[in-house]
Protein backbone atom coordinates (compact mmCIF):
# COMPACT_ATOMS: atom_id res chain seq x y z
CA UNK A 1 0.00 0.00 0.00
CA UNK A 2 1.54 3.35 -0.80
CA UNK A 3 2.90 5.93 1.97
CA UNK A 4 0.28 8.06 0.95
CA UNK A 5 -2.63 6.25 2.02
CA UNK A 6 -1.25 5.37 4.74
CA UNK A 7 -0.30 8.01 6.12
CA UNK A 8 -4.31 8.92 5.25
CA UNK A 9 -5.44 6.01 6.97
CA UNK A 10 -3.23 6.66 10.27
CA UNK A 11 -4.57 10.38 9.99
CA UNK A 12 -7.56 9.56 9.82
CA UNK A 13 -7.30 6.88 12.42
CA UNK A 14 -6.20 10.06 14.65
CA UNK A 15 -9.26 11.86 14.49
CA UNK A 16 -11.31 8.82 15.42
CA UNK A 17 -12.43 7.46 11.90
CA UNK A 18 -12.67 3.13 12.65
CA UNK A 19 -12.94 2.55 9.50
CA UNK A 20 -9.28 4.07 8.76
CA UNK A 21 -8.16 2.61 11.92
CA UNK A 22 -9.66 -1.07 11.18
CA UNK A 23 -7.45 -0.74 8.09
CA UNK A 24 -4.34 -0.05 9.95
CA UNK A 25 -5.23 -3.47 12.12
CA UNK A 26 -5.07 -5.32 8.93
CA UNK A 27 -1.89 -4.08 7.80
CA UNK A 28 -0.08 -3.65 10.88
CA UNK A 29 -1.38 -7.13 12.43
CA UNK A 30 0.94 -9.92 10.90
CA UNK A 31 4.31 -7.87 11.95
CA UNK A 32 3.14 -7.05 15.54
CA UNK A 33 2.14 -11.23 16.00
CA UNK A 34 5.46 -11.79 14.66
CA UNK A 35 7.33 -9.63 17.13
CA UNK A 36 5.69 -10.90 19.35
CA UNK A 37 6.06 -14.48 18.30
CA UNK A 38 10.03 -14.04 18.56
CA UNK A 39 9.99 -12.42 21.57
CA UNK A 40 8.24 -15.09 23.80
CA UNK A 41 8.49 -18.06 20.53
CA UNK A 42 4.99 -18.49 21.76
CA UNK A 43 1.84 -18.65 19.29
CA UNK A 44 -0.41 -18.15 22.44
CA UNK A 45 1.38 -15.15 23.61
CA UNK A 46 2.35 -13.77 20.41
CA UNK A 47 -1.80 -13.32 20.18
CA UNK A 48 -2.50 -12.20 23.40
CA UNK A 49 0.33 -9.44 23.43
CA UNK A 50 -0.59 -8.50 19.80
CA UNK A 51 -4.96 -8.28 20.64
CA UNK A 52 -3.82 -6.31 24.00
CA UNK A 53 -1.56 -3.98 21.16
CA UNK A 54 -4.36 -3.07 19.05
CA UNK A 55 -6.81 -2.67 21.96
CA UNK A 56 -4.54 -0.29 23.70
CA UNK A 57 -3.69 1.83 20.24
CA UNK A 58 -7.57 1.79 19.60
CA UNK A 59 -8.04 3.63 23.71
CA UNK A 60 -5.39 5.99 23.07
CA UNK A 61 -4.74 6.82 18.57
CA UNK A 62 -5.88 9.92 19.61
CA UNK A 63 -3.53 11.07 21.65
CA UNK A 64 -0.45 10.48 18.70
CA UNK A 65 0.84 13.90 18.27
CA UNK A 66 2.02 13.16 15.14
CA UNK A 67 1.40 10.73 11.83
CA UNK A 68 5.36 9.95 11.75
CA UNK A 69 6.05 7.89 14.90
CA UNK A 70 2.96 5.72 14.24
CA UNK A 71 5.39 2.89 13.52
CA UNK A 72 7.39 3.64 16.75
CA UNK A 73 4.25 4.63 18.79
CA UNK A 74 2.53 1.09 17.79
CA UNK A 75 5.90 -0.91 18.40
CA UNK A 76 6.31 1.02 22.15
CA UNK A 77 2.72 0.00 22.94
CA UNK A 78 3.85 -3.41 21.35
CA UNK A 79 6.98 -3.85 23.64
CA UNK A 80 5.03 -2.74 26.69
CA UNK A 81 2.57 -5.64 26.42
CA UNK A 82 5.14 -7.76 25.57
CA UNK A 83 7.00 -6.83 28.61
CA UNK A 84 3.38 -7.32 30.62
CA UNK A 85 3.13 -10.48 29.38
CA UNK A 86 6.44 -11.64 30.68
CA UNK A 87 5.59 -10.25 34.37
CA UNK A 88 2.28 -12.37 34.12
CA UNK A 89 3.70 -15.23 33.16
CA UNK A 90 6.65 -15.23 36.15
CA UNK A 91 3.65 -14.54 38.33
CA UNK A 92 1.68 -17.47 37.28
CA UNK A 93 2.02 -21.20 38.36
CA UNK A 94 1.34 -22.58 34.95
CA UNK A 95 -0.76 -26.50 35.19
CA UNK A 96 -1.06 -27.89 32.03
CA UNK A 97 -4.47 -29.10 31.59
CA UNK A 98 -3.81 -32.24 29.74
CA UNK A 99 -1.22 -33.61 32.26
CA UNK A 100 -4.23 -34.19 33.97
CA UNK A 101 -5.25 -36.77 31.24
CA UNK A 102 -2.22 -36.91 29.52
CA UNK A 103 -2.20 -39.34 26.47
CA UNK A 104 1.11 -40.83 25.11
CA UNK A 105 1.71 -37.86 22.84
CA UNK A 106 1.64 -35.35 25.28
CA UNK A 107 3.84 -37.76 27.34
CA UNK A 108 6.28 -36.90 24.80
CA UNK A 109 5.30 -33.44 24.12
CA UNK A 110 6.08 -33.05 27.26
CA UNK A 111 9.25 -34.55 27.66
CA UNK A 112 10.55 -32.94 24.45
CA UNK A 113 9.84 -29.79 26.27
CA UNK A 114 11.46 -30.43 29.43
CA UNK A 115 14.32 -31.57 27.51
CA UNK A 116 14.52 -28.21 25.34
CA UNK A 117 14.42 -26.68 28.86
CA UNK A 118 16.98 -28.34 31.03
CA UNK A 119 18.82 -30.85 29.02
CA UNK A 120 18.39 -28.67 25.79
CA UNK A 121 20.86 -30.95 22.63
CA UNK A 122 20.97 -28.65 19.95
CA UNK A 123 22.33 -31.04 17.27
CA UNK A 124 19.86 -33.53 17.80
CA UNK A 125 17.42 -30.52 16.85
CA UNK A 126 19.52 -29.89 14.19
CA UNK A 127 19.06 -33.39 13.42
CA UNK A 128 15.04 -33.04 13.29
CA UNK A 129 15.41 -29.81 10.66
CA UNK A 130 14.38 -27.51 13.83
CA UNK A 131 16.57 -24.93 13.15
CA UNK A 132 14.37 -21.56 13.21
CA UNK A 133 12.88 -23.34 16.75
CA UNK A 134 16.53 -23.42 17.86
CA UNK A 135 17.24 -19.77 16.93
CA UNK A 136 13.81 -18.61 18.38
CA UNK A 137 15.25 -20.27 21.73
CA UNK A 138 18.62 -18.84 21.15
CA UNK A 139 16.96 -15.50 20.92
CA UNK A 140 14.50 -16.24 24.41
CA UNK A 141 17.63 -16.91 25.91
CA UNK A 142 18.83 -13.34 25.77
CA UNK A 143 18.09 -10.65 28.11
CA UNK A 144 15.24 -9.03 26.80
CA UNK A 145 16.23 -5.60 26.63
CA UNK A 146 18.64 -6.27 24.00
CA UNK A 147 16.55 -9.23 22.83
CA UNK A 148 13.71 -6.11 21.59
CA UNK A 149 16.36 -3.69 20.01
CA UNK A 150 17.73 -7.54 17.85
CA UNK A 151 13.70 -7.99 16.86
CA UNK A 152 13.41 -4.74 15.90
CA UNK A 153 16.77 -3.96 13.56
CA UNK A 154 16.83 -7.42 12.27
CA UNK A 155 12.85 -8.48 11.56
CA UNK A 156 10.55 -5.28 11.98
CA UNK A 157 13.64 -3.28 9.69
CA UNK A 158 13.06 -0.23 11.79
CA UNK A 159 15.97 2.24 11.68
CA UNK A 160 18.32 2.84 14.84
CA UNK A 161 16.44 6.20 15.70
CA UNK A 162 12.63 4.77 15.29
CA UNK A 163 14.02 1.73 17.73
CA UNK A 164 15.48 4.71 20.31
CA UNK A 165 12.10 6.43 19.51
CA UNK A 166 10.12 3.57 20.34
CA UNK A 167 12.15 2.23 23.55
CA UNK A 168 13.08 6.30 24.51
CA UNK A 169 16.77 5.50 24.77
CA UNK A 170 19.46 7.31 22.96
CA UNK A 171 20.60 5.90 19.37
CA UNK A 172 24.14 4.86 20.73
CA UNK A 173 22.44 2.68 23.73
CA UNK A 174 19.99 0.74 21.25
CA UNK A 175 23.81 0.72 19.37
CA UNK A 176 25.44 -0.78 21.70
CA UNK A 177 21.89 -2.92 23.07
CA UNK A 178 21.79 -4.54 19.27
CA UNK A 179 25.56 -4.93 19.97
CA UNK A 180 25.20 -7.18 23.12
CA UNK A 181 22.77 -8.69 21.75
CA UNK A 182 24.41 -10.46 18.76
CA UNK A 183 27.63 -11.01 21.10
CA UNK A 184 25.22 -13.09 23.35
CA UNK A 185 23.60 -15.12 20.42
CA UNK A 186 26.72 -15.58 19.02
CA UNK A 187 28.13 -16.92 22.50
CA UNK A 188 24.91 -18.82 23.17
CA UNK A 189 24.91 -20.76 19.41
CA UNK A 190 28.80 -21.67 20.18
CA UNK A 191 28.00 -22.99 24.17
CA UNK A 192 25.59 -25.34 21.89
CA UNK A 193 27.78 -26.45 19.30
CA UNK A 194 26.44 -24.59 16.18
CA UNK A 195 28.56 -23.95 13.79
CA UNK A 196 27.82 -21.25 11.04
CA UNK A 197 28.03 -24.21 8.40
CA UNK A 198 24.84 -25.62 10.33
CA UNK A 199 23.32 -22.51 10.22
CA UNK A 200 23.79 -21.85 6.55
CA UNK A 201 22.70 -25.79 5.45
CA UNK A 202 19.21 -25.38 6.45
CA UNK A 203 18.94 -22.54 3.93
CA UNK B 1 37.14 -1.72 21.99
CA UNK B 2 39.59 0.35 19.78
CA UNK B 3 39.29 4.25 20.82
CA UNK B 4 39.55 5.67 16.86
CA UNK B 5 36.30 3.38 15.99
CA UNK B 6 33.14 2.83 18.50
CA UNK B 7 31.18 -0.30 18.57
CA UNK B 8 27.93 2.01 18.21
CA UNK B 9 29.90 2.88 14.61
CA UNK B 10 30.75 -1.01 14.19
CA UNK B 11 27.11 -1.77 14.26
CA UNK B 12 25.91 1.42 12.09
CA UNK B 13 28.31 0.09 9.57
CA UNK B 14 27.09 -3.39 10.07
CA UNK B 15 23.33 -2.50 9.01
CA UNK B 16 24.14 -0.07 6.93
CA UNK B 17 23.40 3.52 8.62
CA UNK B 18 26.21 5.64 8.01
CA UNK B 19 27.23 7.89 5.48
CA UNK B 20 29.36 6.50 2.46
CA UNK B 21 32.61 8.73 3.84
CA UNK B 22 32.12 7.31 7.35
CA UNK B 23 31.62 4.06 6.27
CA UNK B 24 34.97 4.07 3.73
CA UNK B 25 36.87 5.32 7.17
CA UNK B 26 35.10 2.38 9.34
CA UNK B 27 36.18 0.03 6.52
CA UNK B 28 40.12 1.40 6.70
CA UNK B 29 39.94 0.98 10.22
CA UNK B 30 39.10 -2.74 9.58
CA UNK B 31 41.56 -3.34 6.70
CA UNK B 32 44.34 -2.58 9.51
CA UNK B 33 42.91 -4.15 12.40
CA UNK B 34 42.44 -8.07 12.07
CA UNK B 35 40.93 -8.55 15.52
CA UNK B 36 38.06 -6.01 14.79
CA UNK B 37 37.57 -7.33 11.22
CA UNK B 38 37.10 -10.56 12.76
CA UNK B 39 34.61 -8.82 15.53
CA UNK B 40 32.52 -7.79 12.68
CA UNK B 41 32.37 -10.68 10.69
CA UNK B 42 31.14 -12.87 13.71
CA UNK B 43 28.73 -9.54 13.93
CA UNK B 44 27.51 -10.58 10.32
CA UNK B 45 27.71 -14.24 10.44
CA UNK B 46 24.63 -14.19 13.33
CA UNK B 47 22.64 -11.64 12.01
CA UNK B 48 22.52 -14.24 8.58
CA UNK B 49 22.10 -17.07 10.62
CA UNK B 50 19.01 -15.15 12.14
CA UNK B 51 17.77 -14.62 9.07
CA UNK B 52 16.60 -18.05 9.30
CA UNK B 53 14.01 -17.14 11.67
CA UNK B 54 11.30 -17.19 9.14
CA UNK B 55 7.78 -14.58 9.63
CA UNK B 56 4.83 -16.61 10.48
CA UNK B 57 1.24 -16.39 8.57
CA UNK B 58 -1.46 -15.05 10.48
CA UNK B 59 -5.07 -13.65 9.76
CA UNK B 60 -5.37 -10.92 10.59
CA UNK B 61 -8.87 -10.62 13.41
CA UNK B 62 -12.46 -9.18 12.24
CA UNK B 63 -12.61 -5.63 13.44
CA UNK B 64 -16.08 -4.73 15.06
CA UNK B 65 -16.02 -1.02 14.30
CA UNK B 66 -19.12 1.25 13.69
CA UNK B 67 -20.66 3.06 10.69
CA UNK B 68 -23.03 6.21 11.24
CA UNK B 69 -26.54 5.71 9.32
CA UNK B 70 -28.08 8.64 7.98
CA UNK B 71 -29.57 9.73 11.29
CA UNK B 72 -25.86 10.12 12.69
CA UNK B 73 -26.63 7.15 14.93
CA UNK B 74 -23.79 4.57 15.12
CA UNK B 75 -24.05 1.28 13.62
CA UNK B 76 -21.91 -1.67 14.70
CA UNK B 77 -21.30 -3.18 10.66
CA UNK B 78 -21.93 -6.50 11.68
CA UNK B 79 -25.69 -4.77 12.51
CA UNK B 80 -26.36 -4.37 9.02
CA UNK B 81 -29.14 -6.59 7.82
CA UNK B 82 -27.46 -7.39 4.69
CA UNK B 83 -24.19 -8.51 6.38
CA UNK B 84 -26.46 -10.06 8.79
CA UNK B 85 -27.69 -11.73 6.14
CA UNK B 86 -25.62 -12.51 4.21
CA UNK B 87 -23.04 -14.10 7.45
CA UNK B 88 -25.92 -16.27 8.45
CA UNK B 89 -26.50 -17.80 5.24
CA UNK B 90 -23.02 -18.78 4.70
CA UNK B 91 -22.94 -20.15 8.65
CA UNK B 92 -26.23 -22.19 7.54
CA UNK B 93 -24.22 -23.38 4.36
CA UNK B 94 -21.37 -24.30 6.38
CA UNK B 95 -23.13 -26.39 8.93
CA UNK B 96 -25.16 -28.45 6.55
CA UNK B 97 -21.75 -29.19 4.69
CA UNK B 98 -20.50 -30.37 7.84
CA UNK B 99 -23.50 -32.15 9.35
CA UNK B 100 -23.70 -33.74 5.70
CA UNK B 101 -20.07 -34.92 6.03
CA UNK B 102 -20.36 -36.30 9.57
CA UNK B 103 -23.36 -38.30 8.50
CA UNK B 104 -22.71 -39.64 5.12
CA UNK B 105 -25.84 -37.59 3.73
CA UNK B 106 -26.17 -38.28 0.08
CA UNK B 107 -29.16 -36.47 -1.97
CA UNK B 108 -28.92 -37.85 -5.34
CA UNK B 109 -31.78 -37.31 -8.21
CA UNK B 110 -32.35 -40.26 -10.73
CA UNK B 111 -35.38 -41.70 -12.63
CA UNK B 112 -37.85 -39.11 -11.83
CA UNK B 113 -36.98 -39.67 -8.20
CA UNK B 114 -34.92 -37.95 -5.30
CA UNK B 115 -33.11 -40.34 -3.16
CA UNK B 116 -31.65 -38.96 0.52
CA UNK B 117 -29.29 -41.50 1.89
CA UNK B 118 -26.90 -41.78 4.61
CA UNK B 119 -23.47 -43.55 4.02
CA UNK B 120 -23.94 -44.50 0.61
CA UNK B 121 -20.99 -44.87 -1.94
CA UNK B 122 -20.23 -41.94 -3.96
CA UNK B 123 -20.45 -42.86 -7.57
CA UNK B 124 -18.89 -40.25 -9.20
CA UNK B 125 -16.14 -38.48 -6.72
CA UNK B 126 -15.47 -40.83 -4.15
CA UNK B 127 -13.46 -39.26 -1.84
CA UNK B 128 -12.13 -41.96 0.10
CA UNK B 129 -11.71 -45.49 -1.45
CA UNK B 130 -14.20 -48.03 -1.35
CA UNK B 131 -12.99 -50.12 1.49
CA UNK B 132 -13.39 -46.51 3.87
CA UNK B 133 -16.96 -46.01 2.51
CA UNK B 134 -18.30 -49.03 3.28
CA UNK B 135 -20.46 -48.86 6.93
CA UNK B 136 -18.18 -50.47 9.84
CA UNK B 137 -21.16 -52.04 10.99
CA UNK B 138 -22.44 -53.78 8.15
CA UNK B 139 -19.09 -54.96 7.57
CA UNK B 140 -18.87 -56.46 10.53
CA UNK B 141 -22.19 -58.17 10.60
CA UNK B 142 -21.84 -59.40 7.31
CA UNK B 143 -18.64 -60.97 7.85
CA UNK B 144 -19.75 -62.23 11.68
CA UNK B 145 -22.94 -63.88 9.55
CA UNK B 146 -20.47 -65.68 6.82
CA UNK B 147 -18.28 -66.30 9.44
CA UNK B 148 -20.68 -68.35 11.70
CA UNK B 149 -22.22 -70.08 8.47
CA UNK B 150 -18.34 -71.59 7.59
CA UNK B 151 -18.11 -72.73 11.43
CA UNK B 152 -21.59 -74.24 11.08
CA UNK B 153 -20.90 -76.21 7.80
CA UNK B 154 -17.42 -77.33 8.51
CA UNK B 155 -18.00 -78.84 11.96
CA UNK B 156 -20.91 -80.32 10.33
CA UNK B 157 -18.38 -81.90 7.60
CA UNK B 158 -15.73 -82.82 10.30
CA UNK B 159 -18.42 -84.89 12.25
CA UNK B 160 -19.71 -86.70 9.09
CA UNK B 161 -16.10 -87.09 7.73
CA UNK B 162 -14.78 -88.43 11.82
CA UNK B 163 -18.23 -90.82 11.66
CA UNK B 164 -16.96 -92.12 8.76
CA UNK B 165 -13.72 -92.52 9.81
CA UNK B 166 -14.72 -94.34 12.66
CA UNK B 167 -16.69 -96.92 10.97
CA UNK B 168 -14.36 -98.19 8.90
CA UNK B 169 -12.20 -98.42 11.78
CA UNK B 170 -14.72 -100.57 13.54
CA UNK B 171 -15.03 -103.00 10.49
CA UNK B 172 -11.54 -102.86 10.69
CA UNK B 173 -11.73 -103.93 14.45
CA UNK B 174 -14.48 -106.73 14.00
CA UNK B 175 -12.68 -108.27 11.02
CA UNK B 176 -9.19 -108.52 12.94
CA UNK B 177 -11.45 -109.59 16.18
CA UNK B 178 -13.03 -112.67 13.11
CA UNK B 179 -8.94 -113.07 12.60
CA UNK B 180 -8.05 -114.04 15.64
CA UNK B 181 -11.18 -116.21 16.67
CA UNK B 182 -10.39 -118.17 13.24
CA UNK B 183 -6.52 -118.23 14.35
CA UNK B 184 -7.42 -119.38 17.93
CA UNK B 185 -9.26 -121.57 16.83
CA UNK B 186 -6.70 -123.09 14.43
CA UNK B 187 -4.30 -122.59 16.58
CA UNK B 188 -6.00 -124.80 19.12
CA UNK B 189 -6.87 -126.99 17.25
CA UNK B 190 -2.74 -127.57 15.39
CA UNK B 191 -0.69 -126.74 18.05
CA UNK B 192 -2.49 -128.63 20.60
CA UNK B 193 -4.36 -131.38 18.85
CA UNK B 194 -4.28 -133.27 22.34
CA UNK B 195 -5.63 -130.25 24.33
CA UNK B 196 -8.72 -129.92 23.08
CA UNK B 197 -9.84 -127.65 25.84
CA UNK B 198 -12.22 -125.59 23.93
CA UNK B 199 -15.47 -125.47 26.26
CA UNK B 200 -17.58 -122.85 25.87
CA UNK B 201 -15.96 -121.22 29.04
CA UNK B 202 -12.99 -121.00 27.22
CA UNK B 203 -14.52 -119.71 24.52
CA UNK B 204 -16.20 -117.18 26.45
CA UNK B 205 -13.28 -115.58 28.56
CA UNK B 206 -11.43 -115.28 24.89
CA UNK B 207 -14.37 -113.32 23.75
CA UNK B 208 -14.52 -111.58 26.32
CA UNK B 209 -10.86 -110.77 26.00
CA UNK B 210 -11.36 -109.66 22.51
CA UNK B 211 -14.25 -107.49 23.73
CA UNK B 212 -11.98 -105.50 26.28
CA UNK B 213 -9.30 -104.93 23.76
CA UNK B 214 -11.76 -103.64 21.19
CA UNK B 215 -13.15 -101.51 23.57
CA UNK B 216 -10.19 -99.82 24.45
CA UNK B 217 -8.75 -99.28 21.18
CA UNK B 218 -12.39 -97.72 19.99
CA UNK B 219 -12.01 -95.09 23.10
CA UNK B 220 -8.42 -94.62 22.33
CA UNK B 221 -9.43 -93.44 18.86
CA UNK B 222 -12.42 -92.14 20.24
CA UNK B 223 -9.80 -89.62 22.45
CA UNK B 224 -7.43 -88.95 19.44
CA UNK B 225 -10.38 -88.05 17.23
CA UNK B 226 -11.74 -85.20 20.41
CA UNK B 227 -8.21 -84.26 20.93
CA UNK B 228 -7.90 -83.44 17.06
CA UNK B 229 -11.31 -81.77 17.52
CA UNK B 230 -10.46 -79.97 20.33
CA UNK B 231 -7.20 -78.21 18.47
CA UNK B 232 -9.22 -77.61 15.24
CA UNK B 233 -12.03 -75.77 17.56
CA UNK B 234 -9.18 -73.80 19.07
CA UNK B 235 -7.54 -72.56 15.94
CA UNK B 236 -10.30 -71.81 14.20
CA UNK B 237 -11.30 -70.05 17.26
CA UNK B 238 -7.68 -68.26 17.48
CA UNK B 239 -8.16 -67.35 13.77
CA UNK B 240 -11.49 -65.80 14.27
CA UNK B 241 -9.69 -63.86 17.04
CA UNK B 242 -7.44 -61.95 14.82
CA UNK B 243 -10.02 -62.03 12.12
CA UNK B 244 -11.89 -59.88 14.66
CA UNK B 245 -8.59 -57.51 15.79
CA UNK B 246 -7.70 -57.04 12.39
CA UNK B 247 -11.10 -56.12 11.06
CA UNK B 248 -11.69 -53.82 14.18
CA UNK B 249 -8.37 -52.16 12.90
CA UNK B 250 -9.42 -51.71 9.88
CA UNK B 251 -12.68 -50.23 11.32
CA UNK B 252 -10.16 -47.96 13.27
CA UNK B 253 -8.57 -46.94 10.00
CA UNK B 254 -11.53 -46.16 8.23
CA UNK B 255 -12.71 -43.80 11.26
CA UNK B 256 -9.28 -42.32 11.49
CA UNK B 257 -8.92 -41.90 7.88
CA UNK B 258 -12.81 -40.13 7.61
CA UNK B 259 -12.00 -37.89 10.35
CA UNK B 260 -9.20 -36.59 8.97
CA UNK B 261 -11.28 -36.03 5.75
CA UNK B 262 -14.21 -34.11 8.05
CA UNK B 263 -11.18 -32.45 9.05
CA UNK B 264 -9.95 -31.11 6.11
CA UNK B 265 -13.00 -30.07 5.07
CA UNK B 266 -13.75 -27.91 7.64
CA UNK B 267 -10.00 -26.31 8.09
CA UNK B 268 -10.58 -25.71 4.02
CA UNK B 269 -14.02 -24.36 4.62
CA UNK B 270 -12.93 -22.02 7.87
CA UNK B 271 -10.01 -20.66 5.91
CA UNK B 272 -12.17 -19.70 2.19
CA UNK B 273 -14.88 -18.12 5.06
CA UNK B 274 -11.99 -16.18 7.13
CA UNK B 275 -10.63 -15.15 3.18
CA UNK B 276 -13.76 -14.01 1.94
CA UNK B 277 -14.76 -12.56 4.76
CA UNK B 278 -11.59 -10.56 4.98
CA UNK B 279 -12.11 -9.54 1.17
CA UNK B 280 -15.65 -8.31 1.77
CA UNK B 281 -14.28 -6.16 4.93
CA UNK B 282 -11.39 -4.61 2.13
CA UNK B 283 -14.00 -4.24 -0.24
CA UNK B 284 -16.20 -2.31 2.08
CA UNK B 285 -13.18 -0.11 3.45
CA UNK B 286 -11.78 0.48 0.15
CA UNK B 287 -15.15 1.78 -1.23
CA UNK B 288 -15.53 4.17 1.64
CA UNK B 289 -12.00 5.93 0.56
Amino acid sequence: MPELIQTSLISNAIKGDQQAFSKLVQLRYKRIYNFGLKYFGDHDLAMEATQKTFIAAHKHIGKLKTVGSFNSWLYTIAVNQCREEDRKLKRKWIIPFFSATATTEDVEIMARKSQRENDFDPERSLQQDELSAILLKALAKIPAEQKVVVIMKEYEGLKFKEIATALKISENTAKSRLYYGLKALKKILEQWNIKKEEIYYGC
Amino acid sequence: MDAKITREQIMAYLYGEMPAEEARLVEAYLEENPAMKAEYEDLYEVRKGLKQIKDVDVAPPMVMFTVKDESGNALRLFHNPFIQKMTAVAASLLLLLFIGKLTGLQITYQQNAVTIGFNQPEKNTPLISNTTQRSTTQTTSINMDSIQQRMLSFVNDFHIKENKNLMLRLKAIEGNVNKMDLYASNTTKVVSPNNLDLNDKNLEILANKVSQQNLLLLSEVIEASSARQEDYIKTLFADFAIYIHDQRMEDLNNIQANMNNIKQVADKKSFETDMVISRLIETVIDKNY
